[in-house]
């Protein structure tokens, strides 16, 4: 059971890269369609990803930019997921391997007007290679999005709320204590102002547990940033977090979720170095009632193909892992 | 004829402190890419500059740009660009016009350790436009700051990269030591 529960915690949901706080990318609104991050890239972040690997060929148009080629319509952007992981597991008393397509999508955005965008996916997740079964498609996100201005935007639709650090990885009880477990994304309305010295996100959240949340991100000058969001819902958290970059080399990224409750709060911190371009290194802790160490290497070959190498042990578990995620 | 005497010798030292002192420095510069507000960090500019001068002296620097880094390559040649290339027309036919590194002129200041403005003029491609900004000076090292707007100057034109364009305020920084030649 208990291997199930992890599988299933492995099926992680679309790429977002919080840790380009590095690089100087202190909000996701520069890559992605979603002021949140993750989903659709905008032209910049497809072209973007041509020049943060290891084998970049500094061209205009990189390998797989078909996205970008002149005869895409104007105002559509159509992106996607193909990702893959192949987890090994033990304990002392057992041993598992599975194979899992953990993702295959397509997000699709399409401008109506300046201001208006439509944002919808598409796709199957958690297929178990090993035990496959009758895939079942899924429309996991769907917004409007308003933007009034380039620093003002009003969404509604299905998506994870804006809280806390929103690291890409939905293994980690950061995110899923918090209630934003793999494929629970709610209808929301966010109103978000997204300005050069601080962010400030308020939504309303439609679920069961959650009613609304508040956050607040600070620019603590160019490579980093502070952020304190507040969840009110049946149980009350606050996530405070932080984020710093140096040299467009190093990172580091940290949270603690809070709640009345001290033996529910969550703490999690993920560093690395860039050792070559797109080489990176990483440490990863996370503590729910208990602690988890994780060590990996994220590699970035060639433009839009991401691999991660990670191991990961807690109490007398163990497992390593691989991800291969193309992305366009 | 006191008082020629006494300006041509004055002008006579200024002339020997030209030849006896030159210096060099780095440069480097901040924008902000928008939308998004990312942050863009421009490192590996030298300056190479010439001085005149004796209790007062102006600056002259040319900006060399060639291994000026922002941490993208791509952005890296497209930055270049920005600041040495024009694309005219001309007869139906396209051509691209290149222009030496932007260079800085800053107007006599005071040799005096400590902090202080000072005001210049900035020359990027074919256009040359006032600036005004501080310097502090400890001993023969100088550092300093000011700001440019991109709108000051049309032919470099609005930089844009797929969506990506840039505030109009580039903050600059240098520093700079003079030597004995």
């Amino acid at each position: 059971m208990r291997f199930f529960i992890l599988m299933l915690l492995f099926a992680t949901n679309a790429q977002s890269y919080p840790d380009r706080i590095k690089d100087g990318y202190k909000a996701c609104l520069s890559c992605h369609v979603s002021p949140s991050g993750g989903g659709v890239l905008t032209d910049y972040g497809k072209g973007l990803s041509t020049q943060m690997t290891t084998f970049a060929n500094n061209e205009e148009i990189g390998f797989s930019d078909w996205g970008l080629s002149k005869v895409k319509p104007e105002g559509i952007n159509l992106g996607g997921n193909i990702r893959y992981l192949y987890l090994y597991q033990t304990t002392s008393q057992a041993s598992r391997e599975t194979s899992l397509l953990m993702q295959a999508d397509l997000e699709l955005s399409y401008s109506i007007l300046k201001s208006l965008t439509l944002v919808g996916s598409m796709g199957v997740y958690g297929i178990n290679l090993d035990e496959p079964e009758d895939p079942e498609i899924e429309n996991r996100r769907y917004y409007a999005l308003y933007s009034y201005s380039d620093k003002v935007k009003v969404r509604y639709g299905r998506f994870f709320p804006n809280f806390g650090l929103m690291i890409e990885d939905h293994t980690d009880p950061i995110r899923s204590v918090a209630g934003f477990k793999e494929g629970k994304e709610s209808k929301n309305t966010e109103i978000g102002y997204y300005g050069k010295l601080f962010s400030l996100i308020y939504s309303d959240v439609n679920t069961n547990s959650i009613e609304s949340i508040f956050k607040l991100e600070v620019y603590l000058g160019q490579y980093a940033s502070s952020s304190l969001s507040l969840l009110r819902g049946d149980i009350d958290k606050m996530s405070m977090a932080f984020k710093l970059g140096c040299k467009e080399k190093y990172y580091l990224m940290t949270e603690g979720l809070f709640t009345e409750d001290e033996s529910e709060d969550v703490y999690f911190l993920r560093t690395g170095y860039e050792i070559r371009t797109g080489i990176l290194p990483y440490f990863k802790f996370s503590k729910y009632q208990t602690s988890q160490y994780s060590y990996g290497v994220q590699w970035l070959p060639i433009a839009h193909l991401d691999l991660q190498l990670e191991s990961t042990w807690m109490d007398d578990y163990f497992d390593y892992s691989l991800v291969s995620n193309y992305y366009f | 004829m006191k008082n020629l005497a006494i300006l041509i010798f004055l002008m006579f030292s200024s002339r020997i402190a030209l030849a006896d002192y030159e210096a060099t420095g780095k440069i480097e510069w901040d924008a902000t890419g928008v939308p998004g507000f990312l942050s863009i960090h421009a490192t590996g500019g030298t300056l190479g500059c010439t001085m005149t001068g004796l209790k007062k002296v102006a600056v002259e620097c040319k900006a060399h740009m060639k291994y000026m880094k922002t941490g993208k390559k791509l952005r890296d040649e497209h930055a270049k660009d920005y600041l040495t290339k024009i694309e005219i027309e001309k007869d139906g036919k396209e051509f691209v016009e290149t222009y030496d590194w932007p260079s800085l002129k800053i107007k006599e200041f005071e040799i005096k350790d400590g902090k202080q403005e000072f005001t210049g003029e900035l020359t990027v491609k074919k256009e040359t436009k006032p600036i005004k900004g501080s310097i502090t000076l400890e001993g023969l090292k100088g550092s300093g700051e000011f700001t440019v707007l991109i709108s000051n100057y049309p032919s470099i034109g609005k930089p844009k990269y797929l969506g990506i364009g840039v505030n109009d305020d580039i903050k600059v920084r240098f520093s700079i030591e003079a030597t004995k030649k």
